[in-house]
């Protein structure tokens, strides 16, 4: 792990948070729906505290950079969203077989509308009914949190690295550059010759 | 610059399969397949899925929205114009910031009346120049990966 990467970690940590929480609270999560906001913002969040305190010293910020961070942000922030998720998960785990009676017992009441029966009775039996959808869930938002961030530290650096001006490497040849050498001229007159490392 | 791009047809190949699985899912539902079921939950974390504002193809409701469609179709579109769109790459390379005018028909489309075929064309557009910037980003890593592969062979 390079320097670089190193110093990405901690940018990473702060988007995946605010990816996995935004992503997982009642109502907040819905913003996800318009585009993946929260997911996509995740990553370009990570890439503005990356760039903010970028020494200056270092290569420019690269679009490469930016996907990196976007994908470690997007792994963090699914593995938050899952961690906040499955809680909920597991208290519908916890609806058993004389709970569900117990509620259909209720819902047999006239007053309630067949339509309205029918479909907390479709909720309660569909949502988390095994290890397997937990399982599931949390491969699922790994998965798009890690595309979508990864999309949003591209736009990061598209967006805050101002100095992002990477050079694309051509696609053909993929030897590595050749180095030119300097054969050993005679100095020019009036030009000191380069000094003997001395001992 | 985006014609010789390794990453291109890599995400080419990627995209492609994605708007596949928009459209598998109605097709596997029209079958009674239960992986029509895994296919809508695994867009639901990423889309509203409303019926009303989903285009319907055999018989059943896309499982992402008319907006989302539109900026997937919009990815893979670009994926395929913008190597003949010099004009455009070049501007998108001085200038990246460009890329947030593609997005103000999206955010003018959010907040007036709009259609199915509005939502799918702001959303197609917002997306279009975003594959240049994800070629820039891996073909770095592409043609890395590929020298060590050279490397070790």
């Amino acid at each position: 792990m390079n320097q670089g990467t190193s110093r990405m970690i901690g940018p990473a940590l702060i988007g995946g948070v605010f990816l996995g929480i935004t992503s997982s609270l009642p109502i907040v999560n819905l913003v996800n729906c318009a585009c993946c906001l929260w997911v996509v913002g995740g990553g370009v969040l990570a890439v503005y505290l990356y760039t903010r305190n970028y020494p200056s010293a270092m290569a420019p910020v690269t679009y490469t950079d930016g996907a990196i961070l976007g994908l470690l942000t997007g792994i963090f922030g699914g593995l938050v969203w899952t961690a906040v998720d499955v809680p909920l998960a597991l208290l519908w785990l916890q609806f058993d077989a004389a709970d569900l009676a117990k509620l259909q017992e209720v819902l047999q009441d006239a007053r309630i509308p067949p339509e309205v029966r029918e479909f907390i009775l479709s909720v309660v039996q569909s949502e988390g009914t095994g290890l397997g959808v937990i399982l599931f869930n949390i491969g699922i938002h790994v998965l798009l949190g890690s595309i979508f961030a990864t999309l949003g530290g591209i736009l990061g650096v598209a967006l805050f690295g101002n100095q992002a001006r990477q050079q694309v490497p051509p696609a053909g040849p993929i030897e590595p550059p050749a180095v030119e050498t300097q054969p050993n001229l005679p100095p020019r007159p009036g030009e000191r010759p380069p000094e003997e490392p001395s001992g | 610059m985006l014609d010789s791009s390794p990453a291109r047809s890599a995400t080419l190949w990627l995209s492609t399969g994605w708007l596949m699985l928009i459209f598998a899912a109605p097709l596997l539902s029209a079958a009674e397949l239960a992986a029509s079921t895994w296919l809508y939950q695994f867009f639901e974390p990423i889309c509203h899925q409303i019926v009303d504002r989903s285009f319907i193809f055999m018989g059943a409701a896309l499982p992402v929205c008319a907006r989302c469609l539109g900026l997937y179709a919009g990815f893979w579109t670009g994926l395929l114009v913008l190597p003949k769109a010099g004009f455009l790459t070049s501007r998108l390379e001085r200038h990246p910031r460009l890329i947030i005018a593609f997005s103000i028909p999206l955010i003018i489309d959010l907040v007036t009346y709009n259609t199915h075929w509005t939502r799918l064309a702001s959303g197609l557009l917002a997306s279009l120049p975003f594959p240049f910037f994800v070629c820039k980003a891996f073909d770095p890593l592409i043609c890395a990966s590929r020298r060590v592969r050279k490397g070790v062979s």
